[in-house]
């Protein structure tokens, strides 16, 4: 169970070559913009479609590059969250989150709806349209949109950028109680925030230029740095230079 | 009887005009999507093809749909001998040559406003589990809404007002195939100058109209 990549793409200019391995659990990306974070997630979702190894979620082979299975996006059942969140500006609230109930009969769809706007605090919204709510309202709705069909994974792509900083803590607060409380969906989380890859994490995977350079629990990764490109990504404080006498 | 066959120019180009924009529609939506969407070859080469009849004399387009669909033409003599139908000096030839004239301003409204909906919206559908089809009704076209009503005017507009081609190909039949523009050609060359007078007062009251309401109806929007 659980999920299971080896990405191999070469780009002009970048590669990325990771392999690394998930249960059910919430791992953070982590690492400057460009390390090949975002095209990971991308890559998992089917929204990426070059490259080459595979992705392997709960048994099934998504993406296999070597046996030429590629499933499109539709068919992976992998939620995800954009940094911008792509909410659709013509849909209500409601009609965003039933949007992502598809395949899914109308009265239990319409069940599930409420369901989500209450976990999600969304009651009396739900007939506006995202121009007419808050920024953390937005991102409630790009939540319950990708959840209303329990997917078999989660993924968020620094979703929590565009808020400032005390909504940002609510809405860390109010991801995690719903994942950990009634949804426990396995979920990939990139950020290039320290404190929230060190409050969130189940495990933390360090990303550098299209690898991962160091992974583990988050306090024996911020804690114990294995290098100094890791020292200087995590941007600790205490850092002196010294000399070695020997 | 002035008047009888003035009102069936009226009604003549109205139904020729309606069933080009329906095709021009459909045809200029679908190509607009396939080159805005995807990369394939000749895509380019399909793209000229799409714009030629905008930029081109109209008497141009209307010699290449003769030499294709004429009784001895590439195509036209296939079908004749098949079916012994041929579409010259038909009212079908006009509403064909209002079609391939008016395609290009349908399909270059639609691509730009296909291509100016954002992709992740699109790849957030994909991840939703809706099929490309069903992301394109629901999200792409209701978003590039503006676009397509904006080319569809154009559009009609532009075969209504369809002369040359149609003048080759469908010819200028009294009672058959005299669309408005033909009608009125025809009235000054042969001097009947009120009747030709109402068909321009009415053809400029009409187009004034439609340009009227698609700058109305492509404003209103619900959504910022």
């Amino acid at each position: 169970m659980g999920l299971e990549l080896n990405i191999k793409t070469d780009l002009p200019g970048f590669s990325l070559d990771v392999s690394w391995s998930m249960h059910s659990e919430l791992v953070v990306l982590f690492g400057h913009s460009g390390a090949g974070k975002s095209l990971t997630l991308q890559t998992i979702a089917g929204i990426s479609r070059q490259g080459g190894g595979y992705v392997k979620l709960n048994g099934r082979m998504l993406f296999n590059r070597a046996m030429g299975i590629n499933l499109p996006p539709q068919q992976r059942s992998v939620g995800y969250v954009f940094q911008d969140l792509a909410l659709f500006p013509h849909m209500t609230v409601r009609q965003n989150i039933l949007y992502g109930a598809y395949g899914i009969d109308k009265s239990t769809a319409r069940q599930k709806c409420a369901v989500m706007l209450e976990l999600f605090r969304l009651n009396g919204q739900e007939d506006k349209y995202p121009h007419e709510i808050s920024g953390g309202q937005k991102q409630r709705v790009a939540f319950a949109r990708a959840l209303i069909r329990k997917p078999d994974l989660l993924l968020l792509d620094e979703p929590f950028s565009s808020l400032d900083n005390p909504l940002r803590l609510e809405m860390r607060r109010c991801l995690m109680s719903v994942l950990k409380e009634d949804f426990c969906v396995p979920t990939v989380l990139v950020t290039h925030d320290v404190l929230e890859a060190y409050t969130l994490a189940d495990r933390v995977l360090i990303y550098s230029n299209g690898r991962v350079i160091q992974s583990g629990l988050p306090q024996e990764v911020f804690n114990n740095p294995l290098n100094h490109e890791v020292t200087s990504l995590v941007n600790l404080k205490n850092l002196y230079p010294g000399y070695l006498f020997t | 009887m002035n008047m009888e066959s003035a009102l069936f120019s009226v009604r003549l180009s109205f139904q020729v005009a309606l069933v080009a924009t329906v095709f021009s529609i459909v045809f200029g939506c679908a190509f607009a999507y396939l080159i805005s969407r995807r990369s394939f070859a000749g895509r380019e080469a399909l793209d000229v093809l799409l714009t030629l009849p905008l930029v081109l004399p109209p008497t141009v387009t209307g010699y290449i749909l003769l030499v294709l669909l004429g009784i001895n033409g590439l195509l036209g003599k296939y079908i004749y001998a098949m079916t012994g139908y041929t579409i010259l000096f038909t009212w079908q030839a006009a509403a064909l040559c209002s079609f391939v004239v008016s395609l290009p301003l349908m399909y270059k409204t639609a691509r730009a406003a296909f291509e100016s909906v954002d992709t992740k919206l699109v790849q957030a559908s994909y991840t939703l589990g809706h099929s490309e089809l069903n992301t394109f009704f629901r999200v792409v076209l209701p978003l590039s809404r503006r676009g397509v009503i904006a080319g569809t005017i154009l559009a009609f507009a532009r075969a209504l007002g369809e002369f040359g081609a149609t003048l080759m190909l469908a010819g200028n039949i009294p009672g058959r195939t005299d669309t408005m523009p033909l009608a009125i050609y025809a009235d000054v060359a042969s001097g009947e100058w009120s009747r030709a007078w109402g068909l321009v007062a009415l053809f400029a009251l009409m187009s004034a109209v439609f340009l009227y309401a698609a700058n109305k109806l492509a404003g209103q929007q619900r959504w910022v």
